[in-house]
């Protein structure tokens, strides 16, 4: 970077590394200036861009810095309304910029962009350095909420089962052994565990409600989607234990044992699984019989 | 020499495709010419916005049109993205690929912002030869927007037109001219407009772009909220004398109206189009 302290940016790459530094900056383009090179003395907004008398070549710059700072922070609105509905649009963009800040977007869409919020927010947690006990729980909810958005924004765009036959809570056997059964959920099956009943502040967001911030309350939530529609259901201990084992390709009778289901509350949970589109598949291959 | 507009044909008065009017889309299947995509809103989508897309592409056509190439940019042209584009429009088969003569970042970052070039022998030697790669990965012509821009560099050493008319000529592809980004820019940055659309080579221009924006006195935003104004249609009226007519399109992205009202807006081309070439002519 040595060229730029000259007057006059040729080279391609060192101009739109300059640029980009200086309508980047979180604290705008006169702290890019400084950061990037600028400032007086060294390169300054007009020795790469012209001025004019209506428009100086800073401000000009300034719009760009103004619009890259809007329009991603704007995208993140749009994937995380219940936290911005949970942190106020002021709080919100706040919490947008320090994201962006530390992890600008280095995909081609923008889809990606908020893919590493949750990690953020609990790296960045004010208590992070304190034992589990003495931290506080308001972050837990934001941290939880940004963890359900994100798997949301996942199902609602990634690979589902429309047009595919799933299993119906009616071919789920009544009761009986588990012997060699496997189940398998719907690719688009999410579980979210969370410190807070999310899933409801989520929904009654999404509806257009204002809902009061919830009480802390452990659960888990399961996310899929059905005829392009994204479903959040709230699972107990004993049906997340199940399905996390089935989701992980642990035949019933395993799952069930580690869940500690008795077979006919297994088949149960599995026929209102079922009954909500959230399986795709069971097997039940009978034992080989021995050679005679 | 290139057959005019790459031998791609006048698809008529088309509106971008937008995910607020899918419902509206999906239950009336309006008489539309044609629809615009922007590319990356579609080509990861296994959800509802791919469906929508593909019950579109069924039923009219389709123009696929980038906003993530970053042709302009000092850094190598992104493999990845390329080859995910490449599978895309394999599967959509868009009747032509566009995006904008723009970088959008650099050290691998995106900002997402479509930031002018500046028009130097490098940077015109640099886009050219990427955009032969592109066309040769992609296996069909790129055809390239002139994006409404609020800088110019003082490095620059050729106008912005004489700069699309080389690239096209010498990389061989289509342009796509945005008359509202002249409008923007010819007053942000002191141009004639009408200089820059006679300078252009006309039979490269495959497309066109019609927006609204907003006058702030001392400069013009590129906005994409409103109807088109007086200024930009005597400026496309001009484009059509020159050009012969091609296909145009309305781009509306922010305060969204309804679909009707968006394409009452781009049916108003066909006042300005005149004397030429009318879509049923080709």
């Amino acid at each position: 970077m040595s060229d730029l302290g000259t007057t006059q940016l040729s080279d391609l790459g060192a101009t739109q590394l300059w640029l980009q530094g200086v309508i980047t900056d979180p604290d705008g383009v006169e702290a890019g200036f400084a950061r990037a090179g600028g400032g007086p003395g060294r390169l300054s907004a007009e020795a790469v861009v012209h001025g004019s008398a209506r428009l100086g070549a800073a401000e000009r710059l300034a719009l760009y810095s103004r619009t890259y700072h809007r329009r991603l922070a704007g995208c993140l609105r749009d994937s995380y309304p219940g936290l911005c509905h949970a942190l106020g649009d002021e709080l919100f963009e706040d919490f947008a910029l320090d994201y962006l800040r530390t992890q600008p977007s280095r995909s081609y869409t923008l889809a990606s962009l908020g893919a590493g919020w949750p990690a953020h927010l609990e790296a960045t947690r004010p208590d992070h350095k304190l034992p589990a006990h003495e931290r506080e729980s308001w972050p837990d909810f934001l941290v939880d909420l940004a963890c359900l958005e994100r798997a949301f924004c996942e199902v609602f765009d990634g690979p589902g089962v429309e047009g595919e036959t799933l299993v119906s809570a009616d071919d789920v056997p009544v009761a009986g052994d588990l012997g060699f059964a496997t189940v398998t959920p719907v690719r688009c099956l999410r579980l979210v565990p969370a410190r807070f009943p999310v899933g409801e502040y989520l929904v009654a967001v999404r509806r257009g409600e204002d809902p009061p911030l919830p009480a802390p309350r452990r659960c888990s939530l399961a996310l899929s989607r059905r005829d392009y529609v994204v479903t959040i259901t709230e699972l107990d201990a004993t049906a997340t234990a199940l399905l996390s084992q089935l989701t992980a390709g642990v035949p019933m009778s395993a799952a069930a044992a580690s869940a500690r289901v008795a077979p006919a509350q297994a088949w149960g949970l599995v026929r209102a699984w079922a009954g909500r589109g959230l399986v795709a598949a069971i097997a039940m291959p009978r034992p080989e019989r021995p050679v005679v | 020499m290139s057959p005019p507009r790459l031998g791609l044909p006048n698809l008529g008065f088309g509106v971008g495709l937008r995910s607020a009017h899918f419902d509206h889309l999906l239950s009336h299947w309006p008489a539309v010419d044609w629809f615009e995509i922007v590319s990356e809103n579609f080509m990861d989508s296994g959800g509802r916005p791919r469906m929508v897309l593909d019950e579109i592409v069924a039923r009219y056509p389709v123009v696929a049109h980038g906003v993530s190439m970053s042709i302009g940019s000092a850094d190598p042209l992104d493999g990845d993205y390329l080859a995910r584009l490449k599978r895309f429009v394999g599967e959509i088969e868009p009747v032509w690929v566009s995006d904008h003569v723009c970088w959008t970042g650099v050290a691998g970052l995106n900002t997402h912002e479509l930031v002018p070039i500046p028009f130097t022998e490098q940077s015109l030697a640099h886009v050219v030869e990427r955009v032969r790669i592109v066309q040769d990965v992609l296996e069909r012509p790129l055809v390239l927007e002139n994006p409404s821009s609020y800088v110019t560099y003082v490095a620059s050493t050729m106008t912005e037109w004489e700069f699309l008319s080389r690239m096209a000529e010498e990389a061989d592809c289509g342009l796509l001219l945005d008359v509202a980004n002249v409008r923007v820019s010819s007053v942000n940055h002191d141009f004639d407009a009408l200089e820059y659309l006679r300078g252009l080579p006309h039979e490269r221009v495959v497309q066109m772009h019609l927006a609204g924006h907003d006058d702030l006195g001392t400069y013009i935003v590129d906005t994409h909220d409103r109807g088109v104004c007086d200024e930009v249609w005597e400026l496309y009226r001009v484009a059509c004398e020159l050009t012969g007519g091609v296909s145009t399109l309305i781009e509306w992205d922010d305060r969204l109206p309804a679909f009707a009202e968006v394409h009452a807006e781009v049916l108003k081309a066909r006042r300005y189009v005149g004397d030429a070439v009318s879509p049923a002519q080709t």
